[in-house]
Order: C-alpha cells, then sequence, then structure tokens
C-alpha cells in the first residue's frame, strides 16, 4: 500500500475516534496538529470522497440525538482502521530508521 | 459587517458550482454550512488579519480542490477519448482519399450538401464516441472501486 496524504492520515485518525461530522472533522485535525494543519472544505470532503470508495470510512445516521440533524455523520469501518494502523507503522519505521541514524533524538515519551 | 458575511457566503455558494456536479450535488451543502460555521468562529471574528488568513485559505482551498475533483471526474479522459476517434478517422480518411483522386463535385449545390454530409457525419461520430467512452469509462471506475 502506497504512502497516505497527510490529510487522508489526520482525517482516520479523527475518526478513529468515534463518529463525526464534517465540521467536527475539521475541528479535530486543527487540534490534533496544535493548529499547524487547517483543512479546507474541499480538500475534506474530497479525501472523504475518496475514503468513502476505497471502503475505508462510511456515512452513518448519526447519534440518536443529533446537535444538528441537516450534518452528514461518518465513521471508520474496519478496513480503516487497518489501513491507519498500517500506516502509522510505516511512519514509526520511518521514526525508528531517522533515530538509528541521529537525524531525531532518541526521547522517551512518558 | 453581516453584509460582508452574506457577500462572503454567496461567492462562496457561487465557487461551488465550479466543481464537477456528481461531487457538487454530494457534498455542497455540507461545504457551505462548514464555511459558514468556520466564518462564525470567535478567532475568524476576532481581528482583521485572522480574517484574511481565513479567507486565503479558503480561496486556496478552492484552487487547489476544484482542478483535483474535475481530474478525478473522468471528463479530462472522456473528452480526450471522444477527441481521438474523429482524429484518427480524419488523418486515416485524409490517407485514404489522397490516393484515389477524389474529386469535390463542381456545382455549388452538390458542394453544399457534401460539406453537410461531412459535418453531420462527424458529429454522429462524435456523439457515439462520446456515449461509448461514458459508458466504458463509468463501468471502469465502478470496477475500479470494488
Amino acid at each position: 500500500m502506497p504512502p497516505l496524504t497527510p490529510a487522508v492520515v489526520h482525517v482516520l485518525l479523527s475518526l478513529a475516534e468515534g463518529e463525526r461530522h464534517g465540521y467536527a472533522i475539521l475541528k479535530d485535525v486543527e487540534r490534533q496538529t496544535e493548529h499547524r494543519v487547517k483543512l479546507g472544505p474541499g480538500t475534506l470532503y474530497g479525501t472523504l470522497q475518496r475514503l468513502m470508495e476505497l471502503g475505508w470510512v462510511e456515512e452513518t445516521d448519526g447519534p440518536a440525538e443529533p446537535v444538528d440533524q441537516r450534518r452528514r455523520y461518518y465513521r471508520l469501518t474496519r478496513g480503516g482502521r487497518e489501513a491507519l494502523r498500517a500506516e502509522v507503522a510505516r511512519l514509526e519505521a520511518v521514526i525508528d530508521a531517522a533515530r538509528a541514524r541521529r537525524i531525531v533524538p532518541r526521547t522517551t515519551r512518558g | 459587517m453581516r453584509a460582508w458575511t452574506r457577500l462572503e457566503t454567496v461567492l462562496y455558494e457561487t465557487a461551488l458550482y465550479l466543481y464537477p456536479p456528481a461531487f457538487r450535488r454530494e457534498f455542497s451543502g455540507e461545504m457551505l454550512r462548514d464555511f459558514n460555521d468556520a466564518r462564525q468562529e470567535p478567532h475568524v471574528l476576532a481581528d482583521r488579519r485572522q480574517l484574511w488568513a481565513f479567507r486565503g485559505r479558503m480561496a486556496a482551498d478552492l484552487a487547489k480542490s476544484i482542478p483535483l475533483q474535475w481530474g478525478r471526474s473522468g471528463w479530462p479522459a472522456i473528452v480526450a477519448l471522444s477527441l481521438v476517434g474523429p482524429l484518427l478517422s480524419g488523418l486515416a480518411a485524409r490517407t485514404l482519399v489522397r490516393p484515389a483522386h477524389f474529386t469535390i463535385p463542381s456545382g455549388t449545390d452538390q458542394d453544399d450538401l457534401l460539406a453537410m454530409l461531412v459535418v453531420v457525419l462527424l458529429m454522429l461520430f462524435i456523439v457515439v464516441a462520446t456515449i461509448i467512452f461514458t459508458f466504458w469509462f463509468t463501468h471502469f471506475r465502478l470496477r475500479r472501486r470494488v
């Protein structure tokens, strides 16, 4: 599987926590990246469309009592979770290689 | 300020018409809602610099995603493939006609008739090619999605 684009990774990560509507995904990506990545609606829905075509994301009916009924909700499928897991493993391998070459320090995370 | 907000919404809504029809039908409602929600965020309303940054971000997003969606829609390939058929036929006809010393009838009426025939045939060819390639491309894309 080829490496995923940053937008795809962030959207998958956001949906890994549970179903969300588009705007909630945009806000969550901003939070995840400490405002370094700000997706626009065009990029977000283009990404969601592609992910739905791949079967990694699916549309849901949303929560029982949605805040805004006009919103459309999306969630990660099992395939999407596996793809995300594979991408994280790939990124980990890249970071390990970088650490072995002392490009980034060997930090310990709490 | 409210007039500006309304104008921005109208502009964004108009820009959404630049997306391919299928994508627009599917997502334009959500996109407009997200745009309006983002426009009402306190940090965007806070100062003018943030507001311009927001406008720039939205414009960049449109500029990036519209061509991308058209590219993904398959229309460029359909148009290109539809043009290939008539062009190749034209080239083939030119090659075949030259050795046969095909002479165009001299009468004005016959010239018009011949020209009309060529135009009608060409149009028919384009229509048939478009139908065939649209059909083929749709199936190809559907198969690829699975």
